[in-house]
């Protein structure tokens, strides 16, 4: 590109000094005039008239565009805010990740809830009503020396 | 706040004047229609020459100026005011019409240079302000001024018009072109040699 506007300008083997010294000339003068003293083509109201019509309703889009972006901007943003709201209050910890473990927790009691009142039931049906195991076990002991005493000598 | 300014006004360099287009600048960043309704009417004239003259077809040309007004009122916002209202339409419809000539995808007309470069030469055309057969005359040579910038390249064109026509200064029709200042001086010197000898040829072709 630079080459190629270099090659215009050498094309007249002038100096800028040179160029400049013509261009300032009479010569260059009167060409000057003869452009500059050319008449002027007015636009017509026609034209005036519809490029008036196309600045208003350039000017009605924009005031439209602004509107609605006054509108839907904040609404925008309350929906954001609300959606946000919404994640950190309702789902939040769900999301830090808390809730599992007292689900382990719960889990927990009721196993032993469970295992307890199998465990009593099991004592129950080995001891009958009314005897806690902790008696079954003294009062069988006692049995079994008393049993041993009262028959050891004699048979022996 | 009073702002009567029109096309003369506008294009000169009074403080007063200069004062009052930084206010109608001013009203017009702020979108305001009845400000730029005044710099319409200051410029839609020239730039509508400035664009008849580069494009041939004079529907297009008006289309083209519309365009022109349109992107400037749309764009006002974007004006830095380093260079004057005038020149920056003038780039727009510069740019517009270099845009329409891609898609047209119509070679330049370019210009030979072989025998075109000696300008020294000057022609005897008196003024004839009050008189009504030189005001035909006038009018004829200015139809053939009209056909020989028609015949010309569009570089050399956009030169001739922006300096000879609208007043521009080299440096700014160089930043609005894209070019070199000494690339516009020498652009400018074909021009009008080209001019000038489209000229002759006229003139010879009236005297035989």
């Amino acid at each position: 590109m630079e080459r190629s506007r270099n090659n215009e300008f050498d094309k007249l083997n002038l100096t800028e000094q040179e160029l400049d010294r013509m261009l300032e000339s009479e010569a260059g003068n009167q060409v000057r005039n003869f452009v500059r003293s050319m008449p002027e083509e007015p636009v017509s109201m026609a034209w005036r008239s519809e490029l008036n019509q196309k600045l208003s309703a350039h000017i009605r889009t924009q005031e439209r565009k602004r509107r609605f972006a006054w509108i839907v901007s904040p609404a925008l943003g309350l929906g954001l805010a609300g959606a946000l709201a919404f994640v950190f209050v309702f789902k939040g910890p769900s999301i830090v990740g808390s809730p599992p473990v007292t689900a382990v927790k719960e889990s927990k009691l009721e196993e032993k809830l469970v295992a307890s009142i199998e465990d009593n039931l099991r004592n129950y049906d080995m001891t009958g009503v009314g005897l806690s195991p902790d008696e079954v076990v003294s009062r069988r002991t006692t049995q079994t020396t008393y049993d041993i005493i009262e028959a050891g000598f004699d048979s022996l | 706040m009073e702002l009567c300014i029109g096309a003369t006004s506008l294009s000169s360099g009074n403080q007063t004047d200069h004062a009052k287009e930084l206010a109608i600048v001013e009203a017009c960043r702020r979108k305001d229609y009845e400000a730029f309704g005044k710099l319409l009417d200051a410029y839609q004239n020239r730039v509508f020459g400035f664009v008849r003259r580069m494009v041939p077809n004079a529907e297009e040309a008006a289309d083209i100026t519309q365009e022109v007004f349109i992107r400037a009122f749309q764009n006002f916002h974007r004006f830095d005011a380093r260079s004057s209202v005038r020149t920056w339409l003038f780039r727009i419809a510069y740019n517009l019409c270099v845009d329409r000539a891609r898609k047209v995808d119509r070679s330049p007309t370019e210009v030979s240079l072989q025998g075109t470069v000696e300008i020294d030469e000057t022609f005897d055309v008196p003024d004839g302000r009050w008189q009504p057969d030189q005001l035909a005359i006038d009018a004829e040579i200015a139809a053939a001024i009209d056909v020989a910038i028609s015949t010309m390249s569009e570089k050399l064109k956009t030169v001739l018009l922006l300096h000879d026509k609208e007043d521009l200064p080299y440096d700014e029709i160089a930043e609005l072109v894209g070019v070199p200042v000494g690339t516009v001086k020498s652009r400018l010197f074909l021009a009008r040699a080209h001019l000038q000898q489209h000229l002759r040829n006229y003139l010879r072709a009236e005297v035989s």
